[in-house]
C-alpha cells in the first residue's frame, strides 16, 4: 500500500513537471538540421529535433530511415556534414549509448567488462563494486556477473548494454533498439526499466521497430522517413489530432465510389462504408451531404482515434 | 583524463593478449632473436642498431595492432565516455609503444646476458634516447597508416609526402640530370615553325635550369627531414655522437609530435565507423 502510495505521489509529481516543461519547453538536446551523407547519398536530410529533459523521446521508422545514423551523431561518433547537436547548458549532458547491435570483448566476464565501464565512466574505486552490483541486479543480470560475455545470449547482452549504458550517472540515455533480441517477458522488464529511468530523472532517446513498444513507454514520438524528421509530437496529442471516421451505409458504394475517392485523398471507400482518415468536421459533413443526396442511408457514424501503428502507417506513405 | 587513458591502455593490451596475436608476438621476437643474435658475440654499435631496429620495426606493428583492436565495434561504449577521442589515440600509441618496449628490453637483456656484448657505460647511456625517440615516430607513422586514424585520403597524401621526400634527397640529382638530357635532346629536334623553335628554347632554359639546380634548396629540405636517421646511425657506428648529431633523438620527437598532432587533427573530425564482425 506504502508502495503503490509513494508511486502515485512520484508519478503525480513526475507528471506535473513535464507538463510544466512541455510548457516551458524545457530540452536536454536540440538537434538542429543535421544533414549526413554517406558517399554522396543522404542519410539524414536537415533534421531538426528537441530531447525534452526527463521524458522519452521514441525515433520510429523504417530500416535506412537514418535512426541509427542520428543516434550516432547524437552520442558523438558520426560527424553531421551539416548542422549541429546543441546542449541547453554550456556543459554537455553526460550521455550513456546503447549501440543497435551489441559487441562484447568475449573472454571478459560481465563483472569484469562492467568494471571497465566504471573506471572510465570515474567512478571511484570504492563505489564500483556496489554500483555495478545495482546495475546488475535492476536490469536482472546480478546471477550471471561471473560470465563469459561470449557466452552471454542474445537477451543477455542487451540487459548488459543497457547497465553499461546507465554506468556513471549519465544524464541523456540513447538507447538504440533496446528491447531488440528479448523474449516477451524480458522486453516488459526492459521497458518498465526505462520507465523507472524517468523517475530518477534521466532523459532517454530509443528506437524501435515496435510501435506497441513505443506506444506503452514514450511521451513524445519522431518518425524518421529516408533520413526525414516527417512527423513529432506528443503521444497523447498525436493520437487525439488525428481521430478517424468511419460512415456505415445501407449499400454497396460502387455507384458513388469514384465521386467519393476522388473528393478527397484521405477518404477511404469500402464495400459499405466510408473511412475518413481526417477528422476535418467540414469533410465529414460534406461527405455525409454526397451520401445523402445520393439517397444512402446513414446506419451508423463510429468515430475513433488513430493508433500510433495507423499514423505511422499514413505518414511513411506519404 | 590520464585514468582513462591508463584503463585504455590496460584494456588494449588485454585484448591482444587474449588473442592468437599474442602467441604472434611472442614469435616474431625469438625468431628475431635467433636471426639476429643466434651466433655472434655483438659489438656495442650491432647491438645499439639491430635491438633499435626491432623496437622500431616492432612498435610500428604492435600501433597497428592495437589500433585494429581499437577499431572494434567494442569500443563504441568506451569512446561516448571520453572527453576527447584524443584519449583514445594516446592509449593506442602508449599500448603498442609499451608493448614493444617491454618486449624490446626483454631482448636487450637476453642478449647482454648470453652474448654478452662490450658495452660501456657511456654506450647505455646513450642508448635511451635512441630508441625511445625512434620507437615513439614508427608508432606515430603507424597511427596514420592505420584504418582507425585515417581519414579519406589522409594517409596517401602523408605517406606520398614521405615518399616524394625521400625521393627528392636520394635521386633528385639522378632524376634531374636525366629529364634535363630528355628535354634537351627534344629541344634539338628539328621545327619547322617559329612558334616550335620558341618552345625548343624554352625546352632548352629548362634543361640548363635543372642540370644547374641539382643541389637545391627542396632538396636540403628533403634530406633534412631524415637527417635524424643518419645522423643516428653514425654516431652509434663511431660509438659516440658529435655536438649536432646528439639533437637527432630530439628532432624526431619533434617530428613525432606534429605528426600526432596531425594524426590527433585527423581523428578528430572522422567518422567512427567501427568494424562490426
Amino acid at each position: 500500500m506504502n508502495h503503490l502510495f509513494l508511486f502515485s505521489f512520484q508519478f503525480e509529481d513526475w507528471y506535473t513537471k513535464r507538463l510544466n516543461h512541455n510548457q516551458l519547453d524545457i530540452f536536454v538536446l536540440k538537434i538542429e538540421g543535421i544533414n549526413k551523407n554517406y558517399h554522396g547519398s543522404p542519410a539524414l536530410k536537415n533534421v531538426t529535433l528537441k530531447v525534452p529533459e526527463n521524458g522519452i523521446l521514441g525515433i520510429l521508422g523504417p530500416n535506412g530511415a537514418g535512426k541509427t545514423t542520428l543516434f550516432k551523431i547524437i552520442a558523438g561518433l558520426l560527424v553531421a556534414d551539416r548542422g549541429e547537436v546543441v546542449p541547453s547548458s554550456e556543459k554537455w549532458p553526460r550521455i550513456g549509448y546503447k549501440p543497435e547491435r551489441l559487441h562484447f570483448p568475449d573472454r571478459m566476464s560481465v563483472r569484469q567488462y562492467m568494471k571497465l565501464m566504471a573506471n572510465m565512466s570515474g567512478i571511484p574505486a570504492g563505489e564500483q563494486e556496489k554500483t555495478i552490483q545495482e546495475l546488475l541486479a535492476f536490469v536482472g543480470m546480478q546471477a550471471q556477473a561471473g560470465k563469459r560475455l561470449g557466452q552471454c545470449s542474445k537477451g543477455m547482452r542487451q540487459r548488459i548494454g543497457l547497465a553499461q549504458a546507465l554506468l556513471g550517472d549519465p544524464q541523456l540515455l540513447v538507447l538504440d533498439e533496446p528491447t531488440d533480441g528479448l523474449d516477451p517477458v524480458g522486453q516488459g522488464e526492459i521497458l518498465n526499466a526505462i520507465r523507472e529511468l524517468v523517475q530518477w530523472g534521466k532523459t532517454i532517446v530509443l528506437s524501435s521497430h515496435r510501435l506497441d513498444e513505443v506506444t506503452s513507454v514514450c511521451h513524445e514520438i519522431a518518425i524518421l522517413n529516408r533520413g526525414e524528421v516527417i512527423y513529432q509530437n506528443y503521444l497523447d496529442s498525436a493520437v487525439l489530432d488525428r481521430p478517424r471516421a468511419i460512415i456505415f451505409v445501407d449499400r454497396p458504394l460502387d455507384p458513388i465510389k469514384s465521386l467519393l475517392e476522388s473528393f478527397h485523398q484521405e477518404v477511404v471507400v469500402r464495400e459499405r462504408s466510408v473511412v475518413l482518415k481526417a477528422g476535418a468536421a467540414e469533410l465529414r459533413r460534406k461527405i455525409l451531404s454526397i451520401l445523402l443526396s445520393a439517397g444512402f442511408d446513414i446506419l451508423q457514424i463510429e468515430r475513433r482515434q488513430s493508433s500510433l501503428n495507423e499514423i505511422y502507417k499514413e505518414v511513411t506513405r506519404q | 583524463m590520464m585514468n582513462r587513458i591508463r584503463h585504455l591502455v590496460g584494456y588494449l593490451i588485454y585484448r591482444v593478449f587474449t588473442s592468437w596475436a599474442a602467441v604472434w608476438i611472442i614469435s616474431a621476437t625469438g625468431i628475431f632473436y635467433w636471426l639476429g643474435f643466434r651466433t655472434r658475440t655483438p659489438e656495442a654499435d650491432y647491438f645499439v642498431l639491430v635491438i633499435g631496429l626491432f623496437g622500431a620495426v616492432g612498435t610500428f606493428f604492435s600501433v597497428m595492432m592495437m589500433s585494429s583492436r581499437a577499431n572494434e565495434a567494442q569500443s563504441y561504449p568506451l569512446f561516448v565516455r571520453l572527453e576527447s577521442r584524443v584519449e583514445y589515440l594516446t592509449a593506442v600509441l602508449l599500448a603498442g609503444f609499451l608493448l614493444t618496449l617491454t618486449l624490446q628490453l626483454l631482448l636487450a637483456v637476453v642478449v647482454l646476458i648470453r652474448n654478452a656484448p662490450e658495452l660501456l657505460l657511456g654506450d647505455l647511456l646513450q642508448i635511451p634516447p635512441i630508441w625511445l625517440a625512434v620507437n615513439l615516430l614508427l608508432g606515430v607513422l603507424a597511427l596514420h597508416a592505420s584504418d582507425f586514424v585515417a581519414h579519406g585520403w589522409s594517409r596517401i597524401w602523408l605517406f606520398g609526402l614521405l615518399a616524394t621526400l625521400i625521393f627528392l634527397g636520394e635521386s633528385y640529382s639522378s632524376a634531374a640530370n636525366w629529364l634535363s638530357e630528355r628535354l634537351l635532346t627534344l629541344s634539338y629536334q628539328p621545327t619547322q615553325t617559329q612558334a616550335a623553335q620558341e618552345f625548343a628554347v624554352n625546352l632548352r632554359r629548362t634543361a640548363d635550369w635543372l642540370s644547374a639546380t641539382q643541389e637545391s634548396w627542396l632538396q636540403q629540405v628533403a634530406r633534412s627531414i631524415f637527417w635524424p636517421f643518419e645522423a643516428i646511425i653514425s654516431g652509434s657506428l663511431r660509438r659516440f655522437f658529435l655536438p649536432g648529431e646528439a639533437l637527432a633523438p630530439a628532432v624526431l620527437v619533434l617530428l613525432a609530435t606534429i605528426l600526432f598532432l596531425i594524426a590527433a587533427d585527423v581523428f578528430s573530425g572522422k567518422d567512427l565507423m567501427l568494424v562490426e564482425e
